[in-house]
Order: C-alpha cells, then structure tokens, then sequence
C-alpha cells in the first residue's frame, strides 16, 4: 500500500486492513500481550477516538490538518544511532536506542531496554498497566511497531536526557507516517531519577502513550520540554506510585501548533505528587492539559500547578481531576489552574473536577483566568521599563520564569 | 526642574486638579491637603496613569512631560513612589531593578551590591532581594522597597507619596537621615514629599510648601512656617 494519506479520524477504520506491521500484526507481540491488544482492538473499533466527548474542550478538527503518508514509514528501520552527538536515550516508535549512553547496546549496567526483541522483557506482565481509555493513546498502543522503554535497576541514583523522536531533523522531517509510540518506563525501587524529557516534532501527528511504574521509595521527577516545530503531540501518560514513592513532573511547552497532555496518576499509601505546567501559547497554537490524581491509598499528599499564558488566538484547555477513594485518608490534595489572557481573541477554558469519597482528608481547588493586571504594568512603566517589555516581564513572572 | 502651567486632571469625568501653576526647582518641597484633595492624584498625573485626562503643560528639565509615554517620564527624571506599591509574585525584588536599570550603565555586581547595602541599612531582612516584589511585605516594607528604588534609581525629581506612613520610629529615624543624605549629596535633586510628618519637614528643610485645596487648586509658599500652622489650627487656617 503506498501513498495512503489519511488523518487521525480515519485510522481506526484502517487499522484492520494491516496498513503496517503494528501490534496487531507481529505474532511475537500478539503472543507476548495478545489479551491487551484484544481489548484494545475492541475498544477502538466499538467507538472511534476522534469522536470521544471527553475532547470536547481540545478542538481535535485542527488534528484534521495533520496528513499521516504511510508511503514515507522507510527509515525507522535503521536508526540513526551514529549521529547523535549528545548522551540520551532515544525513543521513537517502535525502538529504542541506549548505546549512545553506553558501549553495550542494551544500555548501561544500571538500565535494561525493554523491546520485542529483548529477551525477558516482560510484556506480558505490564500488560496489565495497559486499559483502554476510549482516547487516541489507544490509537497509539494498538498502531505502534512495538512497546519500547527501560527498567532502571533498584537504587539507581541517575539523571537520564531522553528525547522522543530521533534528534537529527532532516531525518524527522523524512518521517511523514504517524508516530505511534508505546513506552515503559519502570523505576525501580529505592531510586532516584531524574528524566530530562525533550519531545520532538515530525510533520505528522505523534502519538504517545506512556506507562511510568514508580516502585516503592522510588523517586522520578520528569523535566519535560518541547522542540519549537511544526508538529502535533498527544501524550498520554499514566504514572502508577507504589507506597513510599515520590513523582514530579514539570512541564515547559506551548511551542507546538497542537498539544494533548494527558496525566494520570495512581496513587498509593504515603506518595508525594507533584506536577507543574508552564505553557506559553501565542498565534493558532492548540494547548490542552489534562491531569487525573486518583488517591487510592492513605496519608498521600498531591499539588497540581499548571499556568499558561495566552496570546493571539491561541486556544487553551484545562481539566484537572482529583479522585479520592474512601480508603484514602489523610489525603493532602490541591489543584490550581490559572491563566492570563493577553488577547481579547484568546481562549483559556479551565474545569476543575474533584471526587471525594472519604472525609478525612484536605483538598482544595482554585481556578482562574484573568488580564494583565492593569496596576502592575503601569507601576512597571513607571519605573522606566516600556510597555512591551513591561509586559513581557508580567507574563514571564506569572509563568515564574524570570525569578 | 518641575513646571506646571494650568495643569487640570480629570478622573472618572470628575475635575480632581484645577488649574495649577507650580514650580519645583533643586531642594526639598512639601506636599500638604486634607484628605482626598488629589495630592496623589497630583503624582500620578505628573507620572501618566493610564485613565487620568490631563489638561495645560508640564515641563521636566524643560522637557515637555505630558508628550511622554509613561516610561518616557521615568527615564526624563521623574520618579513617584506609590502609597500601596501592587505585588508582582514571581519577580524578585532584584530582578525587577535590575530591569529598571537596564538602560543604565550598572554592572549585575554593582547594582546588587548596592540593593543589598541599602536594604540592609533599611533594616529588611537577608535575602530581601529574592523575595517576590512586594508579595507578603508588610506596608513598611513596601514603602522601604520603594525608598531602595528611589536611591538606585536616582532621579532627578522625586515625588513621595507619604513616605513616612507605616514606617516604625527606627525605620523613620533611618529616612530621614538617608533622605537629608540623599539631598545633601546631589544639590541638584528635586524631592517632592508629601507629608505631614512634622519631624520629616523640619529636618529636610523644604524650600516650599505646596497645600492643595478641596477645590482642586493649590497654593505654593516659600513660608515654611505654614507648615506649623496647619499642624496647629488645621487646614483652614491657611
């Protein structure tokens, strides 16, 4: 099959008909985690992603823009390994590559790659960390060459520069063929790390769905940030903390035309959960934001702290849930959303949803969207700063970016 | 150095100042009125607050202010504190001078130097340069900030809006004396103060006395002893 353009909105109809060898199609995969992709198979071709009303706020039609060619799916094949010249690891779709961090090619000592062709790599286990959401990252697990990720080893104190989608741009721009991209991340227990997150851009559409396991006494903080470029992300993590687990995610972004970031959280007993968003959006630039903090176990405490400044016709969305089950006492949740219009055009719509099924907890929301405030830019200028800057600078203190 | 002819402000459609004709050259000058006279609507008009209609001239080192954006103002000499400076969170005390110095010629090492010594002598506590400008400051402290401004920013005409207010009797004791050094250092300075501080008056020695009125005019009067006057019998004595 060459040259067959299609969007996001046609590929579930498409994914039968064995347009590449993705999960459903490599018998290795289907015998490593054929219950999964079963239920996923169903899950997509019952309802088709597109038209979930949990987007209702995401303006999906700008995905309609975003032509995948399966004709230009040629490279990835033979990764690009020998040109990075920076240390990370790299993922994009279907495969991983470790070496540049190490001489052996399954990574370093204190990481073990995770890909079908790995032996041990138990897929079938994490499998079950894998549910259909009725969303793209469903898309994403079910069309993806193949699960990929790494499983630090237990107290591995490290900080890990990691990029999705190959860092050499001429060879991103050759990948026009939807990016689907199926990620584990397993920290093991008693560690410490950091991932210094950059996602990169190819012309289609990229897909993520990310599973992070955060074992016990582990510690993972993600540093997330996104290569300005003309390419659309939807990335759709879900994050499981075992007991005594801490887990951070800070994110700088708005640099791309259309964005999805999708967390969920599972919580258990004694966590700590942080995540920050930063986002600067301007011109047609699509943001959305969602987060789901599910409590399931005891004496856990949570902040939710995302901020984005708007301008042009930027559109923004943020929902951001807090679940607390009856189990989960002395829960300690907050969730703040605020966003500052600097556009009469601009949109910044913001759904604060909270759960709560036991009463002994503390959780609280606030919400707002408002102007530059008027007092501080006049009491910046007069202290000789101009408008433009003057303005600058109370978009980049509300982001927090010029302490 | 400050010069205003016919000067009319009008807020909210109401005529707050009405034809004012004053002159501040180098020295002290003292602002006095009842409350809610305009005596700061008379600062921030001179400084272009966004909404305030202003009518007549006004000229700064023979520069025409009313011509000038807000900015402009500044970087011509003038400088207005403000009676309840606004909270900026997520802009440090110093990061925030450090972009009013920009245009300046002041090293990053000078002017926090600089910050630091000044803000020590203010009595505010260590690390004041990275607190968030203004957020959680009790008005003391605000009104100290903006005294730190002042010195860094060394203008050439200063208005202060009741500089005194909110200050304790260590921190008032402390800006008198860096004010009387502030004049006694640059003989070419202007400092408008609005006050009715006596201690403050009687140590700056003022070279006029500006009261402005409930209908909108102002007399100006090298007479300092109008001062006490008022002090005694209350405006209406004058």
């Amino acid at each position: 099959m060459s040259n067959l353009e299609y969007t996001i909105k046609e590929l579930p109809d498409l994914l039968p008909l064995g347009i590449r060898n993705n999960m459903m199609q490599n018998n290795m995969l289907l015998k490593d985690m054929g219950d999964s992709i079963n239920t996923f198979k169903e899950s997509v071709l019952l309802s088709n992603p597109y038209y979930n009303k949990f987007y209702k706020h995401m303006k999906v039609e700008k995905l309609l823009g975003f032509i995948n060619t399966t004709a230009s799916q040629t490279k990835s094949m033979s990764p690009v390994m020998d040109q990075f010249q920076e240390t990370h690891i790299e993922f994009e779709d279907g495969y991983i590559d470790t070496k540049n961090i190490s001489n052996f090619y399954y990574g370093p000592e204190y990481i073990t790659s995770i890909d079908r062709f790995s032996a041990n790599n138990m897929l079938n286990l994490y499998q079950e960390y894998f549910v259909p959401t009725g969303r793209f990252s469903d898309i994403a697990y079910l069309n993806t060459i193949g699960p990929v990720g790494i499983r630090v080893k237990p107290k591995t104190k490290r900080s890990i520069p990691t990029s999705y989608g190959y860092t050499t741009k001429d060879i991103r721009d050759q990948q026009k063929d939807i990016s689907c991209n199926l990620i584990i991340i397993d920290i093991g227990a008693g560690s410490t790390v950091t991932m210094e997150e950059t996602f990169l851009s190819n012309p289609a559409l990229k897909l993520y769905n990310i599973l992070y396991l955060v074992r016990e006494d582990a510690k993972l903080v993600l540093n997330r940030s996104f290569a300005p470029d003309l390419g659309a992300h939807i990335i759709e993590s879900k994050v499981i903390q075992f007991p005594n687990s801490k887990f951070e995610c800070n994110t700088q972004g708005g640099s791309n035309p259309y964005s999805q970031e999708l967390t969920e959280v599972e919580i258990w007993d004694n966590c700590t959960t942080h995540i920050n968003g930063r986002y600067y959006i301007e011109k047609d630039i699509v943001n959305n934001v969602y987060t789901k903090l599910h409590h399931k176990g005891t004496d856990s405490f949570s902040r939710v702290d995302v901020k984005t400044v708007l301008e042009g016709n930027a559109h923004s969305s943020f929902r951001g849930e807090i679940v607390v089950d009856k189990e989960a006492i002395n829960t300690d949740a907050d969730l703040k959303n605020n966003n500052l219009l600097c556009s009469t055009k601009a949109v910044a719509i913001s759904e604060p949803q909270l759960d709560i099924n036991t009463k002994e907890i503390q959780c609280a929301h606030g919400c707002t969207v408002s102007n530059i405030d008027a007092d501080q830019l006049y009491f910046l200028q007069s202290r000789g700063i101009s408008k433009q800057h003057a303005s600058n600078m109370l978009k980049e203190s509300f982001l927090g970016l010029i302490l | 150095m400050l010069v205003t002819q016919e000067f009319t402000v009008e807020v909210e459609g109401n005529t707050i100042l009405d034809d004012l004709t004053l002159e501040y050259g180098p020295g002290v000058h003292i602002v006095m009125g009842p409350n809610g006279v305009g005596k700061s609507t008379f600062a921030h008009a001179l400084m272009g607050k966004p909404d305030y209609i202003t009518e007549g001239a006004v000229q700064i080192n023979g520069k025409d202010l009313l011509a000038m954006e807000v900015h402009e103002r500044a970087q011509a000499g003038l400088f207005v504190s403000f009676q309840t400076p606004t909270p900026i969170e997520g802009l440090s005390n110093y990061q925030f001078m450090r972009q009013c110095l920009k245009e300046k010629d002041v090293t990053i090492k000078e002017s926090l130097g600089e910050f630091k010594r000044i803000a020590s002598e203010y009595g505010l506590p260590d690390q004041w340069d990275k607190k968030h400008l203004n957020v959680q400051a009790s008005g003391g402290e605000k009104k100290k900030n903006e005294l730190i401004q002042l010195e860094l920013l060394n203008p050439t005409v200063a208005i202060l809006d009741e500089p005194d207010s909110g200050l304790d009797v260590d921190a008032i004791n402390t800006l008198v004396r860096r004010l009387t050094n502030y004049v006694e250092t640059d003989d070419s300075r202007c400092l408008i103060i609005i006050s009715h501080y006596q201690q403050l008056i009687e140590k700056l020695n003022p070279q006029t006395v500006t009261v402005f009125k409930k209908n909108g005019t102002a007399i100006q009067t090298d007479d300092i002893s109008i001062t006490q006057k008022i002090l005694e019998s209350g405006f209406n004595a004058v």
